[in-house]
């Protein structure tokens, strides 16, 4: 007869009795010291609560929901808003679908989102909004539950393309072409809007940019060597505000008479620069982890040197980096915000320009608050997502310990 | 040998590819570096204009609110850029101090096996760390300071009646900034500098007697303590036997427009010194957890069953080699402060950064000045990171 135990044996007869009481005493009250930080911070808290949380209920907060449109996608006119639903729903699509990789059960994150989307539609929006708000969540879980049910090789290909199609073709719809899309002009792209196309794309474009430094920083050349190592040290070693003002004054003047840059592709130009030379050293990291083995069978195996790298060395680099990429977007994101100081009106700078309003002037307080708050739920939510990647990606075989 | 490499066609010659490969590299970078100076002078002539470095020597007519050195609206530019730089250099100096310390703290806390204690670290950092630090400055900015209400109906404390019937405060936080009063040196200074001087000499004399003391002995000796003490000691003992007091207590005092005297804390400062120190101390407090918790559990047990106390364990075998983890990213972090101490453009502080604005904005001089400001933040971060890889080098675990 096997022995039955009643009790876990590797708990005390007093946490078995009470189990809450048991973890209050030894989380909370376990030593004198113990017990006079618990009571310190509970003051701390109690103060934080009722001194500063629940204030934030009784002030006005008419200035944002009368500019909400403002600041999530700036002065973008009105009836082409679809255009902007449109793409999210396209990334809502591919968020579900990547999701969907190697798990049957929603992630957490995924109900994060739902919930930010369905407390968002709780304000003042017109009805066609709050539709496509709805749809954005209902896609996210549709093409989640979609995906598991799709094969896998297949899936991975779809994700793949989708993701780097996401860029050109947001551009694309956003912008507008002629003749086909009316065309919306860069200078009325703002808000939430223009932060997140700005750091998307640099982080699109940095990531060749920053291939190339990061390669040419390896290299046995010591002229592109030098180059590179100069370039990337020049731009690292100063703060970002002095490479965007580079963009935004010095640009213009460098490039041949009659090319006059858009201000969205002077900050763009800044954006890219500062991004590509971080990109560079976090790639040249990854390169490094790379097992000086996987060159050698690579020769033996008869590839030359190009052969070798964009066959056996990227591709294990690349997929490595995923997680450190989608991480890289919110420093991206948080760094876009500097681009209000060269008078672009993104999230922080239509913050400015609807408080100059005077109708607003008392509203700076919430606008600002709101604005710290849209920024964590995306910062919060795309870090958490980088941890799940990098969980299920996993660091597998091949890289030197 | 020689006629074979003669044979090898020049495609197929590793060596030579890579030299003719780097010398077409090379032109290119430098034709396009041409090119772009070319355009530069080009539209720099167009509107009358030639690079040179003489606009430094012109009156600024720049008038800048705080600085620590004394400056006016008729400075050059290049004394107002060192106005500027020495801003720059003092706050991020006090704000590196202050958020190691509060990093340190919040690591301390977050490690802590107080439940609530631990979940209040945690929300402090994953709020700083996903929030922009303009965001920040703005929030101390224009939704603390911009909304106090101005010097005449601020907070204050301490209000009384001064001999000549001006009003005198201890205390006052307003719309401008914060005043209290302060100690501050006077005519008799010179005689306490030298005292302090000298008692700095005999802390390094103590310093070294110890350490020496340590190689001799072998045995643990307390060369922060000792010498610390004794240069304190010094101090206050010199400050009260000189025959006149250096310092004297200088109290705000209510003017018309704003208030003089005592120690004048500006809003714009204030802001940016709060926002650099929250926002660096929630870094900094991942790095001291992450240096932490990356030691074995192993050392701490092995420290324990040597009969180590914990306070021994914490200062022999934890600290030690935490350090070494640390300092590399701590380095990063610091130089960070440097180069985010330029987002005081934002709100108006006079900055290195702030101050080469207005001069662009004044001169027209963008290209000399933004090269000038790069180079000087470029000397900043490489002396730090020489500072840190000698203190580095100190502190790395010898291996045989």
């Amino acid at each position: 007869m096997a022995l039955e135990l009643q009790h876990d044996p590797f708990k005390t007869p007093r946490e078995i009795e009470h189990p809450l009481l048991y973890w209050v005493h030894k989380n909370l009250f376990s030593s004198a010291l113990n017990t006079a930080l618990t009571l310190l911070s509970l003051t701390i808290l109690y103060l934080l609560v009722t001194k500063s949380l629940i204030p934030l209920f009784s002030w006005d907060w008419t200035v944002i929901s009368a500019n909400l449109k403002l600041i999530l996608t700036g002065s973008y006119p009105m009836d082409q808003l679809w255009r902007v639903w449109f793409c999210l729903w396209y990334a809502a699509l591919f968020f579900g679908l990547t999701f969907s990789m190697n798990r049957t059960r929603p992630p957490k994150v995924m109900y994060l989102i739902l919930i930010s989307i369905l407390l968002l539609a709780l304000l003042n929006f017109s009805l066609f909004n709050k539709v496509s708000m709805l749809a954005t969540a209902l896609l996210l879980f549709v093409s989640f539950f979609v995906g598991t049910q799709l094969a896998q090789q297949k899936k991975t290909i779809m994700v793949a393309g989708g993701w780097i199609l996401l860029l050109p073709l947001s551009f694309f719809i956003i912008r507008g072409v002629g003749g086909f899309l009316p065309v919306v002009k860069t200078n009325l792209w703002g808000g939430l809007l223009l932060s997140l196309l700005i750091s998307l794309t640099s982080i699109f474009l940095s990531l060749p940019i920053g291939l190339m430094l990061a390669l040419g920083r390896r290299s046995s050349m010591k002229v592109v060597k030098s180059i590179c190592i100069f370039l990337i040290e020049t731009i690292r070693g100063v703060p970002l505000i002095t490479i965007l003002f580079i963009g935004y004054l010095i640009l213009p003047m460098a490039l041949p008479q009659g090319w006059s840059p858009s201000v969205f592709i002077r900050a763009l130009t800044g954006v890219v620069m500062f991004h590509s030379a971080y990109m560079a050293e976090a790639l040249r990291g990854g390169l490094q982890g790379i097992s000086r083995t996987q060159y050698e069978a690579a020769t033996s195996l008869n590839l030359g040197p190009t052969k070798t790298m964009a066959f056996i060395i990227l591709p294990q680099v690349l997929k490595r980096m995923i997680p450190v990429l989608v991480n890289s977007f919110t420093s991206a994101l948080k760094d876009t915000s500097l681009i209000s100081i060269i008078g672009m009106l993104d999230l922080i700078g239509i913050s400015t320009s609807i408080v100059s309003n005077p109708k607003y002037l008392s509203g700076s307080a919430q606008v600002l608050f709101f604005e710290g708050a849209l920024y964590f739920v995306l910062c919060f939510s795309i870090s958490k997502a980088s941890m799940v990647l990098e969980k299920k990606l996993g660091v597998t075989g091949n890289i030197k310990k | 040998m020689h006629s074979q490499s003669k044979s090898i066609p020049l495609w197929q010659d590793k060596y030579k590819r890579q030299r003719l490969s780097q010398f077409i590299f090379a032109l290119v970078v430098i034709i396009l570096t041409a090119l772009i100076y070319g355009n530069i002078v080009d539209s720099l002539s167009k509107i009358g204009m030639i690079p040179s470095l003489k606009f430094l020597r012109m009156v600024s007519n720049i008038d800048i609110g705080e600085s620590v050195i004394e400056v006016s609206n008729t400075s050059s530019n290049l004394r107002m850029i060192a106005a500027g730089f020495l801003n720059t250099i003092s706050i991020s100096f006090l704000a590196i101090i202050v958020s190691t310390i509060l990093g340190l703290i919040i690591a301390l806390c977050r490690l802590s096996s107080n439940w609530i204690i631990n979940k209040l670290a945690v929300l402090y950092i994953e709020i700083i760390r996903n929030i922009p630090l303009l965001l920040l400055l703005l929030i101390w900015y224009r939704a603390f300071f911009l909304r106090l209400p101005g010097i005449k109906t601020g907070i204050m404390a301490g209000e009384r009646l001064g001999p000549n019937g001006e009003t005198l405060l201890s205390f006052s936080l307003s719309n401008r900034g914060i005043s209290m009063a302060w100690f501050k040196p006077n005519e008799h200074f010179q005689p306490w500098l030298i005292a302090l001087v000298l008692s700095l000499v005999v802390a390094i004399g103590v310093l070294i007697f110890l350490k020496r003391r340590e190689k001799l002995t072998a045995k643990e000796q307390r060369t922060i303590l000792y010498p610390t003490l004794a240069f304190l000691a010094l101090a206050v003992i010199s400050y009260f036997l000189l025959p006149n007091a250096a310092l004297t207590k200088e109290i705000p005092v209510m003017g018309k427009f704003n208030i003089s005297g005592g120690l004048h804390v500006t809003a714009e400062w204030f802001s940016l010194f709060s926002g650099l120190i929250l926002y660096t101390s929630a870094f900094i407090a991942e790095i001291f957890r992450a240096g932490i918790q990356g030691i074995p559990k192993g050392q701490i047990e092995a420290a324990r069953s040597l009969g180590l106390s914990h306070m021994k364990t914490i200062r022999l075998v934890i600290i030690p080699q935490a350090k070494v983890v640390v300092i590399p990213p701590l380095t990063s972090q610091f130089l960070g402060v440097a180069k985010n101490t330029s987002l005081g453009v934002a709100i108006g502080f006079p900055d290195l950064f702030a101050i080469t604005g207005t001069i662009i904005n004044q001169t027209g001089r963008a290209l000399e000045m933004i090269i000038l400001v790069m180079a000087i933040y470029l000397g900043l971060s490489l002396l730090t990171s020489l500072v840190m890889n000698i203190y580095n080098r100190r502190v790395q675990i010898k291996e045989r």
